[in-house]
This record gives structure tokens, C-alpha cells and sequence, in this order.
């Protein structure tokens, strides 16, 4: 599997303030990597550094194996992005901002193309409509089709799902997971929505404060090997006396509201169930919370 | 590069804003002619009043004729202009950079570079139509409405007149040396686009940029004749008016002749100096500046 985007060394300071701080990170190629971080932590800054937008005070960045800095033409030709809103002329059309992007990658399509690839994001019917009379979630869509528009290898996306509902979340959720694994295509997106990107992504980067402080795989990064559960009972007091005088009382991190967390190995976590069942207790529900969320929090509040 | 432009012009002219212009102009050279058409031979008589000779003899629906509408228009018309091509050039790069589309075409496969050329070419076409619509309505419609006849240009005390048919080569040059003060101006206001990122701040400087040198310009002190005047672009601007100046002898002016086009060069040639040193800030500028809108 070969990289797609190389950063080494990554730097950008404004004036006294250090946004990205010897940042390095590897994008292997057909994978959905998660880039995330607290507000200010530096994302948007590493991704217009990305998209030659700001120029880095130091470091290097390849994409396709070449240097960002002097093969800017040939790596943008294959790259599309959204960088925060996706703000587009308002006083234009749908199918007419959509043009003027393709022109300016270099590309004329027809009309009908243009309608296909409005099709793709839900939009054909709204394509000569003024953006002006858009929602913020027509607008994040249409700003996806034009980060789409030349067929990109590798996909840029800065909160996608801002502003969008439910169903507008899982249809880009859709959408991604479709151009990753039906078509290939790298995509690299950072988004406040945690739920969302473990649903989507393969691998994380998470930066705190401009600086990187975990990269892997989804699987590496929230541990297999040990999972939390919560489990909600009618008395959550009584049943930790229970657990207690088995020999789960060490493995109970927190008792909340008739909850109760445990943190525990994976193989354990049938013999707790296999326990609670013996003990007749009244459980209500019992979830596993190793969540994306809590990995984030844990990291970053570290 | 030409579907780049395309694009841009088609940008441009998709925007009501782009017409405000066109309109401001057409009501101002018909508020003009209307006037004129009216109450022209008072005008005409007021104009003649404080010049030596015999003019009143003249009668003043001969003075009062196209050609002389054309050049009252351009004379009160051609100092505002500049401030109507500011409304496009000077949101070239901060317009864009205001609805945050900036990002979007700073990251497509083109140098940036080529996207500031693109842009003030496409800015250049605007400023020449705008003229262009200057000149059908000051020029034409004024020719339909009030005919010609011989021009009589009023220079301070006294008159140059010019035979009828030895105007309209001087209107044709007069509007391309107007092309080249309204292209500086252009260049100002772009160059001040590329350090905003919101359209009203280029727009706002580069109008008062022009009302600041055109005051300075106009200002009879002898001090500044020679230490601030030759030095600014407003002053070169209204070197159009040269072409209507015209060699005499003894009393009798030289057909075809024009007094001093060395000036008149001179004055194209520093609104050159001016635009290239203008664009040439512009594009230093943006290929380093980090897009933050």
C-alpha cells in the first residue's frame, strides 16, 4: 500500500503563535482517515498547508510522491477539497457553480454530466436553483459534488457534516464510504462528529494544540484488548456489592445514576454478563462504551 | 487561460451589482442631454460670457451641437468613471475572499499567478465596456439628438474650434488615452483587493485615493504645480483633453494638428508606469499571502 500524502516536520507559526508544531503524519492510498482535534488545535491550518493555501515556516509535504512545493499543479489536478463552509457564488445556480469549478480543474462537461453529478449528492432537481435559496445542508452537499467534480484521487474534506441533518449526515456518510470502497479514492476528513467518524473511518490523526499525539488504525487506537461497559441496573448499589463479592470489584470505575462502568479485558466481558445473569439482579441495559469519544477526551484532556 | 476568462467574465456580468454602473452612467448622460436639450443655449451663452472675442455673434444652436454635449459630458463625467470600474476591480480578490470562495479557486491547478491575470484582464474588459457605453450614449445618442456641427472647445479665456470633420478621430483617441487612465485606475483598485479580504475596503480606498489626488490636481497653488502634481495619475488622466487642443496661426487653427501630443504621451506613459507599479505590488503580494478567508 503506497502513501498518498506525506508530512514531515510540519510547521506553521503566525506571528508569536505556533498553529501547527513539527507536525508528521502518512495517508496510505483507497483508505478513510479521520483528522481530529479540539477547535484551534490546528486542523484547518494543516489542511490549507495541504492545498498550498498558507505556506508552511518549515517542513515538507508530498502527495502522490511529489513535493507540494514544486509540483503544486499536478498534485491539485488530483486532489479535491472543502476547506470549512463550502462557500459558493450564491447569485449563481447550482449547475453553474458546479461549471465554473469544472473549468477552472480544466474539464467541460455537458449539461447532462453536470446534472449526474448533481445526482450524486441528491441535488439534479434543485440544479437551476440560485444557491442563495439553498439550506446550509444543500449547500454542504453541493459543496461536495464541487470537491468531486474533477474525479479526485485523493478527497480533502473540512467538516463535511456541519450543518446537515440526520439524513444528510448518513448520506455523506454513504457517500464516503462509497468513494473509499467502491471507487478507491483516498479520503482524508476532519469533523466534530465523533459517532461519525467511527463509523467511517479506517485510521485517525489526532493533533492537540498543533501537535500530533496519536496516529493508527481505528482498531489499534481504541484498544480491542480492553473495553469499558455500562450497566444500568435497578439498584446500582446493591448490584456492585454483588459484583464486589465476586471478583469484579476491582474492575468498577465509576457508579453513577444506577450505573455502573466497568473497565475490563474483552474476554471478560461474557463472564460479567454470564455473572449478572446467575445473580438475578435487574439490569436494564448494558452498553459497551469504548467509544471514539472517550478515546478523544482521554487524549486530549492529557 | 480562455475558458479561465470566460468563466470570470461570466462571473462578472451574472452580478446585479455589475450593472449598477451601467445604469449610473446612462442616468447621468441623460440627465445631462435633457438639460442641455432645454435650457442648452443659456448654458451656451454663460459659457461664452467670460471669453474674449466675438462670440456672441455666433448663434448658439450652432455651438450647441454633439459634439460639444459629448466633450461638457466627458469633462463632467470622466473624474467619476474611475470610481464606478472600483466597484468591480476592487472586488476582484476580496469579493472572493468575502463570500469564501477565495479557498476554493486559490486551490484549483492553476499558479496563482495565472488566477491574477485572469482576473484583471477580466477587470480590464469591464472597465473597456464600461467606456464603451460611455461613449455610445455621450457620443451617439448626443450626435442623434443635437447633430453636429463645428466643436468649440473652451480653454480658460478662449475657444479652439475645430471644423466637423476634424472631431471624431479626436474622440476615438481621447476615449483610448481614457481607456489607459481608467485601466491605472483598475490596477489601483485591484492591487488594493488583493490585501483585503472584504470588498467595501478596496472599493472605499481606491475612491479616496482618486478624491484626495483629484482635489491635489485641481488645487490652483502654485506650490504644488511642481512638487506634487506632475507626480499624480489624476493629473495624467485628464491628458485626453490634449487631443482637443490644437495648433494655431495667426488666430486660425491647424486642421488635423494637435498642440502637444509629446504631453500627452508622456502622461500615457506615467499612467503605464503607474498601472504596472500597481499590478506589480498586487502579484508580489498574493503569490505569498496565506488564504486565511
Amino acid at each position: 500500500m503506497s502513501s498518498i500524502i506525506d508530512v514531515r516536520g510540519l510547521t506553521k507559526s503566525f506571528n508569536e503563535i505556533t498553529a501547527v508544531d513539527d507536525l508528521s503524519f502518512t495517508i496510505n492510498e483507497r483508505k478513510v482517515y479521520g483528522f481530529l482535534g479540539q477547535n484551534g488545535a490546528g486542523k484547518s491550518t494543516t489542511i490549507r498547508m495541504l492545498l498550498s493555501l498558507i505556506r508552511p515556516s518549515s517542513g515538507n509535504i508530498r502527495i502522490f510522491g511529489l513535493d507540494l512545493a514544486t509540483h503544486r499543479k499536478e498534485i491539485l489536478q488530483r486532489t479535491g477539497a472543502i476547506v470549512e463552509k463550502p462557500d459558493l457564488y450564491k447569485y449563481l445556480t447550482a449547475i453553474e457553480n458546479l461549471n465554473c469549478f469544472a473549468v477552472m480543474s480544466g474539464l467541460k462537461y455537458t449539461r447532462n454530466e453536470l446534472l449526474k453529478k448533481l445526482e450524486r449528492v441528491g441535488l439534479s432537481d434543485r440544479a437551476d436553483s440560485k444557491i442563495k435559496t439553498y439550506s446550509q445542508g444543500m449547500k454542504q452537499r453541493l459543496g461536495i459534488a464541487v470537491a468531486l467534480v474533477h474525479d479526485p484521487d485523493l478527497i480533502i474534506l473540512d467538516e463535511p457534516m456541519n450543518g446537515l441533518d440526520p439524513q444528510g449526515i448518513a448520506d455523506v456518510r454513504n457517500l464516503i464510504n462509497h468513494l473509499s470502497k467502491d471507487l478507491g479514492k483516498t479520503v482524508f476528513i476532519s469533523s466534530h462528529l465523533l459517532s461519525e467518524m467511527e463509523q467511517v473511518a479506517d485510521s485517525l490523526v489526532i493533533i492537540h494544540r498543533g501537535k500530533k499525539i496519536a496516529e493508527g488504525t481505528m482498531h489499534e487506537l481504541l484498544n480491542p484488548e480492553e473495553t469499558k461497559i455500562e450497566i444500568e441496573a435497578g439498584s446500582a448499589t446493591e448490584l456492585a456489592q454483588q459484583l464486589r463479592q465476586a471478583r469484579w470489584g476491582d474492575k468498577i470505575v465509576a457508579i453513577h445514576d444506577n450505573k455502573i462502568i466497568m473497565q475490563l479485558k474483552k474476554s471478560d466481558v461474557p463472564l460479567v454478563i454470564q455473572h449478572l445473569a446467575e445473580t438475578k439482579a435487574t439490569i436494564y441495559s448494558i452498553t459497551n462504551k469504548n467509544s471514539l469519544e472517550d478515546y478523544f477526551l482521554s487524549v486530549t484532556s492529557n | 487561460m480562455l475558458s479561465l476568462l470566460k468563466i470570470e467574465l461570466f462571473k462578472i456580468f451574472k452580478r446585479p451589482r455589475t450593472y449598477i454602473a451601467f445604469a449610473v452612467i446612462a442616468v447621468i448622460i441623460i440627465l445631462i442631454q435633457i438639460a442641455l436639450k432645454f435650457g442648452g443655449e443659456e448654458y451656451v451663452g454663460l459659457m461664452l460670457s467670460g471669453m474674449s472675442g466675438s462670440f456672441e455673434e455666433i448663434p448658439a444652436k450652432d455651438i450647441l451641437n454633439g459634439y460639444l454635449v459629448c466633450f461638457i459630458i466627458l469633462n463632467l463625467l470622466l473624474i467619476h468613471v474611475p470610481i464606478l470600474v472600483a466597484l468591480v476591480a476592487g472586488d476582484a480578490i476580496a469579493g472572493e475572499a468575502n463570500m469564501g470562495t477565495l479557498r476554493l479557486i486559490a486551490a484549483k491547478p492553476f499558479s496563482r499567478v495565472k488566477l491574477l491575470t485572469v482576473k484583471f484582464i477580466a477587470s480590464v474588459f469591464y472597465t473597456l465596456i464600461l467606456l464603451v457605453w460611455v461613449a455610445v450614449l455621450a457620443l451617439f445618442v448626443s450626435i442623434a439628438v443635437f447633430g453636429v456641427n463645428w466643436l468649440g472647445v473652451p480653454r480658460e479665456l478662449q475657444f479652439n474650434v475645430l471644423e466637423a470633420d476634424d472631431v471624431m478621430w479626436r474622440y476615438a483617441l481621447a476615449f483610448c488615452f481614457a481607456a489607459i487612465g481608467l485601466i491605472c485606475v483598475a490596477a489601483l483598485a485591484f492591487m488594493l483587493s488583493v490585501f483585503s479580504d472584504n470588498s467595501i475596503g478596496p472599493i472605499v480606498a481606491t475612491v479616496c485615493v482618486i478624491i484626495v489626488f483629484t482635489i491635489l490636481t485641481q488645487l490652483q497653488i502654485p506650490f504644488y504645480d511642481e512638487s506634487v502634481k506632475p507626480y499624480l495619475f489624476t493629473t495624467h488622466m485628464l491628458g485626453w483633453k490634449g487631443f482637443f487642443y490644437v495648433k494655431g496661426i495667426e488666430g486660425e487653427t491647424v486642421k488635423g494638428s494637435i498642440e502637444n501630443l509629446p504631453a500627452i504621451l508622456k502622461s500615457a506613459a506615467i499612467l503605464i508606469v503607474y498601472t504596472a507599479v500597481f499590478l506589480g505590488i498586487g502579484f508580489w503580494y498574493f503569490k505569498r499571502k496565506d488564504i486565511l478567508s
